[in-house]
């Protein structure tokens, strides 16, 4: 047993966190806990309703279509953007150091650009007849103007190229960095094994990837879980033809200030809380594997 | 016997001009535990890595069982690879360790006895289902051992295994290390920088020092005929005495005379008179008398004893002042106390000529254990 | 087959760099370019190079916009300074001490990342309107100071310094609050990183300040754009373009500035 004297923590350092927490988020989460149980006005008198509000998220179609939505785009989005950051970081492996680092710059600006921005300019892209997309690569290759703001079917692949074009860049770099990580040593060891240097990847880059892997899966899916730029600049505030395009965000802020009604907004923001600390465990369980120490 | 193993004029060079390794040639049977030993940099690594496939030579060819290597992948030519501290997958069960190589030649359905078995002769049944954090180096480095065993390894490449280990744990692995060996019947090569692990464990030792082979043999030919002033340096411990001068005829016979040293060579060095060489003494070769000896022909130089320093086996050794040098000498049992005074000569039956300009051992004629 | 695949790797990089940054250099463009040209997708180069729009737009004719960008400006430093000074220390102590609690509490900090400002932002309005900061500039920068991933990552920053660190400082005599100080000076590159990500997040942020600004001298940049293209169709796109150029270049610059401490506080993280 060890004889640590370990001095006392000091405290004074954790109060203003703390302090701000309650006043910025404590406060903030009971008042929104109230408010999902009591009727729905902003200002003004309110009575107390119990679940009511949740009940009838479970008949709302609007609600389910948003929580539908968002699911999918953030399931779309890991399994895109991965995948893709994950070949760009293997070829920028290969890159000699100066153009790795020109490319480095290169790759994080698309992240920098304010989501706002992104989307008015995807506006252009995407727009109707005259969008850029339709007219420089679908019309050459003779495919019809293609709705991509009205059609339902158009509008989830436009969010989604939304979420590659701002976040492939960034993903890479940092499975780059994974890549970089991994000891020169174990890829010996395997090719020694017999393993041929495509498998080596495989068996050796990959697994010792996962935590990275999980960082950049949680970093997505919780800014697809906030997403509201996109969508509502694109769309408007009514989520665009059918809903299309409603995503969670959308929902909440669209019950509040279009239909003015804050009670329900704010419960179904909360009910998919458990949904969402589900989703992040299961990401960080894949980072960090329980092993079996014996 | 053919060598299993067969290296002709080596080299490995970098693009940038550095040059790793140059002109190796050896051979080794099947069955040889050959150690390589050298100063950091000197590119003993390298040479494993060629030999294992996982870099190829910009000079020169490596022949495995008769047949070229160039082109052939570790895999075809069947190596082991136990390294000095990253020996076992972070990721994978030490079982999964073990049966790797195994599952990767799709040797699946026999992976699990052999792996048992391996893991039974090693003694290390119990750490199958364990993970590598949770085991101490000694043991991670027995698993690795036991990979190779399990699948039966033709080559058995080693680099550096001991030296992360403590002390005391070092004989028990060294064993290990002999015992797979054995049971394999492999070429086994051992990258080392501990002289006494490749003196005790190796057939033959390769000297390396800036990529070029200095001297292959038996542990015994490298420690009574070295080749060359580096060689001789390099091995045994304490360091041999290097003490520069010429040798001088005189009306019979030679002498050396170096550093206020004078030391007759006989009728043998006469051939060598007027060069200028180094003098080689190591620390058990010196003739040791009291002050008080005077009567004896050679009455050598005096000295003081600064401090005696004890190594771990009970040899004692004496750090000696000589006239503004210190020399180490080594005493099987007790030294002179500190302070005393001795008169020194170095014995010169056991003592080294070297070329000053070359390195060179120089032979005496009348003496064929020299050359 | 192995000769055709770094022809293959080529073509493939080019067409990624091209969808990369086709965007960016339309962006750049845009605000030169008359509506009409902005809706050809050739020829790449506008007519004239004219500052019309930028000119438009930073004399306030239309929307107070040199004062929307100071509203930017101010709400992500006030807050990024803010956040440094709340959850650095605390990392710190999460990092490097042991106490009863210590777990509860940090899940406490953590859950500000599972919910986000912008999950809570209708109570925070209520809540801010209520003390009268409804409109008003520290209401779109507070909800941002606490953050949970400012937490959690000053945590790991400083849980990877050696135990020797600290205890050198406290041999020499330093108290808790100064051996902070010290090995505050150690993780810079990190501080920086930490520094500029937030800052970026906050330029960004979209919902809070929307909700939380009533009248436009009070709104931030990207929320000024969005209206400005929400209102109507009157504005030329070309305008709505060049402030969004102007918006992109805070981040952008600091980035230029930060790239090194950035490039090595990533590396060491990673080791």
């Amino acid at each position: 047993m060890s004889e640590e004297r370990r001095p006392r923590p000091p405290v004074l350092l954790l109060v203003p966190f703390f302090v701000a927490l309650a006043f910025v988020w404590v406060v903030p989460f009971v008042l929104g806990v109230r408010m999902s149980l009591e009727s729905d006005a902003l200002y003004g008198p309110s009575h107390f309703v119990g679940l009511e509000h949740y009940r009838h998220l479970a008949k709302s179609s609007r609600f389910q279509t948003a929580a539908l939505n968002t699911a999918r785009y953030a399931a779309s989005t890991l399994l895109v953007v991965i995948p893709l950051g994950l070949l760009l970081a293997a070829a920028l492996d290969r890159l000699p150091p100066r153009v790795r680092s020109g490319a480095a710059f290169a790759l994080v600006l698309p992240a920098l650009v304010p989501p706002v921005v992104l989307a008015l300019l995807f506006v252009l892209v995407f727009a109707g007849r005259y969008g850029i997309l339709n007219q420089a690569l679908l019309a050459p290759l003779d495919i019809g103007p293609l709705d991509w703001l009205k059609d339902p079917a158009l509008i989830p692949v436009s969010l989604l190229l939304q979420a590659v074009w701002r976040w492939t860049g960034l993903v890479s770099l940092v499975l780059a960095a994974g890549l970089a990580a991994v000891p020169k040593a174990y890829v010996d060891l395997a090719r020694a094994e017999g393993a041929t240097r495509f498998r080596a990847f495989r068996d050796v880059h990959l697994p010792l990837l996962r935590p990275y892997v999980a960082l950049c899966a949680a970093l997505l899916f919780l800014d697809a879980f906030t997403l509201f730029s996109g969508a509502y600049v694109l769309l408007g505030a009514s989520g665009g033809t059918s809903d299309a395009g409603l995503l969670l965000v959308g929902y909440a802020y669209q019950t509040a200030f279009t239909y003015g009604r804050f009670g329900s907004a704010m419960a179904g923001t909360l009910a998919t809380v458990p949904g969402v600390l589900l989703a992040l465990y299961l990401i960080l369980r894949f980072g960090k594997p329980a092993r079996a120490s014996g | 016997m053919t060598p299993l193993l067969s290296l002709r004029s080596v080299g490995k060079a970098y693009p940038g001009g550095v040059v790793a390794l140059r002109d190796v040639s050896l051979d080794v049977t099947a069955g040889e535990i050959v150690a390589i030993v050298g100063p950091s940099g000197s590119g003993k690594s390298t040479l494993l890595r060629l030999v294992a496939g996982l870099d190829e030579p910009t000079a020169g060819e490596i022949h495995v069982d008769g047949r070229p290597a160039a082109g052939l992948s570790p895999r075809e030519r069947d190596v082991a690879l136990v390294l000095q501290s990253q020996s076992l997958f972070p990721h994978m069960s030490v079982f999964d360790n073990m049966a790797y190589g195994l599952r990767l030649r799709g040797r699946q359905a026999e992976a699990k006895a052999l792996v048992e078995n391996a893991a039974r002769m090693l003694g290390i049944e119990p750490l199958l289902a364990r993970w590598p954090a949770a085991l101490s180096g000694g043991e991670r480095q027995r698993v690795a051992l036991g990979r190779a065993l399990a699948r039966r390894a033709r080559f058995l490449l080693l680099d550096e295994p001991l030296s992360s280990l403590d002390a005391h744990l070092r004989a028990g692995l060294r064993r290990e290390i002999v015992r797979v060996h054995r049971e394999l019947g492999a070429v086994t090569l051992l990258v080392t920088h501990d002289q006494g692990e490749a003196l005790s464990l190796a057939d033959r030792v390769v000297v390396l020092d800036h990529g070029a082979v200095q001297q292959v043999g038996p542990p015994r030919a490298l420690l009574d005929q070295p080749r060359s002033r580096f060689v001789a340096g390099f091995i045994g411990v304490p360091a041999m005495a290097f003490f520069a001068g010429r040798v001088e005829s005189g009306p019979t016979d030679a002498e050396f005379r170096g550093e206020g040293w004078v030391v007759p060579l006989g009728r043998s060095g006469a051939p060598l008179a007027g060069r200028p060489v180094v003098l080689g003494v190591r620390p058990g070769h010196w003739l040791v008398g009291g002050k008080e000896d005077g009567a004896r022909t050679d009455p050598g130089r005096e000295g003081r004893v600064e401090w005696i320093e004890r190594t771990a086996d009970g040899t004692e050794l004496a750090h000696v002042l000589v006239g503004g040098t210190e020399i180490v000498i080594a005493f099987p049992g007790r030294a002179p106390e500190q302070g005393a005074l001795l008169r020194l000569s170095p014995d010169s039956r056991h003592a080294f000529l070297f070329a000053e300009e070359t390195g060179e051992r120089l032979c005496l004629a009348d003496d064929p254990a020299s050359c | 087959m192995r000769r055709l695949f770094p022809a293959l790797a080529g073509l493939a990089l080019v067409v990624v760099a091209s969808f990369f940054a086709f965007p960016f250099l339309w962006l750049l463009l845009a605000p030169f370019k008359s509506d009409p040209e902005l809706f050809r997708a050739l020829p790449l180069l506008p007519e004239r190079y004219a500052f019309d729009h930028f000119g438009a737009l930073l004399d306030g004719r239309h929307i107070p916009f040199p004062r929307q960008l100071a509203n930017s400006l101010a709400v992500a430093s006030v807050q990024t300074a803010l956040a440094l000074a709340l959850c650095a220390p605390a990392g710190y102590v999460f990092g490097q001490h042991r106490f009863r609690g210590k777990r509860a509490l940090f899940a406490l900090g953590v859950l500000g990342v599972v919910l986000p400002q912008q999950v809570l932002v209708l109570p925070l309005l209520s809540w801010f309107h209520e003390l009268g900061l409804y409109d008003t500039l520290v209401a779109i920068t507070l909800p941002g100071i606490a953050s949970g991933l400012g937490l959690v990552f000053f945590t790991l920053v400083f849980a990877r310094l050696p135990r020797e660190l600290p205890d050198l400082a406290r041999a020499e005599g330093a108290s808790e609050g100064r051996v902070f100080l010290t090995l505050l000076g150690v993780v810079r590159p990190a501080v920086v990183s930490f520094a500029f990500v937030h800052f970026v997040l906050s330029w960004h942020e979209h919902l809070v300040p929307l909700v939380m600004a009533g009248s436009p001298a009070t709104k931030t940049a990207p929320v000024a754009l969005a209206s400005l293209y929400g209102s109507t169709l009157r504005f030329p796109f070309g305008l709505l373009m060049a402030g969004s150029v102007l918006a992109c270049i805070p981040p952008v610059a600091l980035f230029w500035m930060v790239r090194r401490r950035f490039k090595s506080a990533l590396e060491e993280l990673v080791s």
